[in-house]
């Protein structure tokens, strides 16, 4: 059986609070590592890594000072771990990751957030997301709704990609083994969407679609702690959010496509497929 | 004729052309805030309109005008219906967009703006671009440096394509003229740079260049609205502007190059030049 509904809610009584100091912290980051624009390649990597480690640390001391046999899942608790995610368990387990869009961080660009995802039995029962750039505080409950800064959300109604902003990861072009699938992707995606946005943010981007301000976000190649909160937030604003054949989403796998209507969802899985099966880009 | 501006009567245009756009961010504000923003379709599917963009054309138009008789408007509103091209002439030009960003006005992305240039001469000597949705008002004039609220904002100096992040209108893949040429050179830059952004707002992303947030961007088959107020801006914050072809930036067909510094606009123009050379594309 799953969480029950007053465990749910002492558990969000608990966290709020913890998500909107985290969310002051990384503020303070935002605002101050934008100063140093000198900063050499490696420095700028100490100063994203030494936030993220004190945002992680912060909440997970706070967490098992309370609940001392709550699991975690992070992007610094798996670098700690040897890079190995653990696997997910029916225990309590906090999917967290601390600064979700770290080149943003760095450069003062608002697409910035704490993520924090609570998985109870396997199943995704909280998701509350801070992004103090743009002063949004999301937050959803299973069954109860998503709010941003307390007023309810909802996807968008569109239903066709001719209509639709859609956003797209395509920073992945960056890595060369996944570079040929994203741009065929990218090609008939975008030959359809009336906008295709990259914000190299996949947290803030899921809770762009549980607002409605995108209509739909495609996602492959990411993990766990960048989708587990975003993921209830749509379902829970009313959208979809699949695997990208389709199939259901698996949060230790998260490749994606969440649109605030099937409809829009299916166009864009339809247009998936067929790039997946064209040749692969010519030249080089 | 030519026109002999001097350095006091530049200072007026600025003061009072800065005092007219601040003005208009309520107004802007607005039609920002509302829950639902009502638009109409222009030329195309994916170039909208509101009342709003209308209303503070008009405001700026009718202000200028007044207080500075002798000078000619080229505004994007008032453009919509022209049958000819605007003609850049040696008067005093105030080239004006009223919301940049129009598609993400509608949808509440903090990514929009109203931006106005003034060109003298055929040349662009000040820039005032005001996003009131993220409480940022970009301003300069020539010779006299850029600021962000009366802040001096400077680039990066990022030289390198490695370190550089690239911004890219994506959206433009779905205008099948010069679709495969936005792939490739999409495909080439994002594969180079450290990462890709697509704002969906090119004045914008001017002025996240001027202000070190990004490096480079590349957008051709824009108007000369998006990017006269932005491109003095990044002048004056002392970045490079360009001609796709590393020739002379012309403000009324601006397809353009625009970075940090000098050497990463050579590399930007490199990367282009070698992905109009790629041959092989089998997407039709």
């Amino acid at each position: 059986m799953a969480a029950s509904k007053s465990q749910i809610e002492e558990l969000y009584d608990f966290i709020y609070p913890l998500a909107v100091r985290a969310g002051e912290i990384l503020l303070e980051g935002y605002q101050n590592a934008g100063k140093a624009v000198a900063l050499k390649d490696g420095e700028f990597y100490n100063v994203v890594t030494a936030y993220d480690n004190q945002i992680e640390e912060f909440l997970v001391e706070k967490i098992l000072a309370r609940y001392p046999d709550h699991k975690f899942i992070g992007e610094e608790d798996t670098h700690k771990n040897d890079n190995v995610t653990k696997e997910l368990t029916d225990a309590p387990t906090w999917i967290i990751d601390p600064i979700d869009g770290t080149s943003n961080f760095i450069k003062q660009i608002p697409h910035v957030s704490v993520s924090i995802g609570l998985s109870i039995k396997k199943q995704i029962v909280l998701g509350v997301v801070n992004n103090p750039a743009q002063n949004k505080l999301y937050t959803a409950k299973l069954g109860q709704g998503a709010f941003c800064n307390g007023k309810p959300i909802q996807v968008s109604s569109c239903e066709h990609l001719n209509d639709a902003n859609v956003a797209y990861e395509v920073c992945l072009l960056h890595a060369p083994k996944i570079r040929n699938k994203h741009i065929k992707r990218i090609y008939h995606v975008g030959s359809n969407a009336r906008r295709l946005l990259a914000y190299s943010a996949v947290v803030d981007s899921l809770c762009m679609v549980a607002a409605g301000n995108l209509d739909a976000f495609h996602i492959e190649d990411m993990y766990p702690w960048d989708c587990a909160a975003g993921y209830l937030l749509i379902r829970e604003a009313g959208g979809v959010v699949t695997h990208p054949y389709g199939g259901p989403f698996d949060i230790m796998k998260p490749d994606l496509i969440c649109a605030g209507t099937e409809t829009l969802r299916a166009e864009i899985e339809h247009l998936i497929r067929k790039a997946d099966q064209e040749k692969h880009v010519g030249g080089e | 004729m030519s026109y002999r501006i001097g350095e006091e009567k530049l200072e007026v245009y600025y003061q009072v052309s800065l005092e007219l756009v601040r003005k208009c961010g309520p107004l802007f504000l607005e039609g920002f805030q509302k829950p639902k923003t009502d638009y109409e379709v222009k030329s195309a599917f994916y170039d909208l309109v509101t009342v709003y963009d209308k209303q503070i054309e008009a405001t700026l138009t009718d202000g200028l005008l007044k207080t500075f008789p002798e000078s000619k408007i080229i505004g994007e509103e008032a453009m919509a219906n022209a049958k000819t091209p605007p003609e850049l002439t040696d008067a005093p030009t105030w080239i004006i967009d009223p919301i940049d960003g129009t598609n993400n006005y509608v949808r509440k992305i903090p990514h929009c703006c109203i931006s106005v240039g003034l060109a003298i001469n055929k040349e662009l000597v000040l820039g005032i671009v005001y996003n009131p949705s993220a409480n940022e008002l970009y301003s300069a004039w020539q010779g006299h440096g850029a600021y962000l609220n009366g802040q001096p904002i400077e680039v990066s100096n990022a030289k390198k394509i490695n370190q550089a992040l690239v911004c890219y209108e994506i959206s433009l893949i779905v205008v099948s003229k010069g679709r495969d040429k936005n792939v490739k050179r999409l495909y080439k830059l994002a594969s180079s740079a450290t990462g890709t952004r697509s704002f969906g707002c090119a004045a914008l992303t001017l002025c996240y260049i001027a202000a070190g947030r990004c490096d480079a961007y590349h957008v051709e088959n824009l108007k000369p609205w998006d990017l006269a107020g932005g491109a003095v801006i990044l002048r004056e914050a002392g970045g490079r502007v360009y001609h796709t072809s590393g020739a002379r930036f012309d403000v009324m067909k601006p397809d353009c190059v625009c970075t940090s510094s000098e050497e990463l606009a050579k590399s930007v123009i490199q990367l282009i030049e070698g992905a109009d050379q790629i041959s092989g594309y089998t997407f039709k």
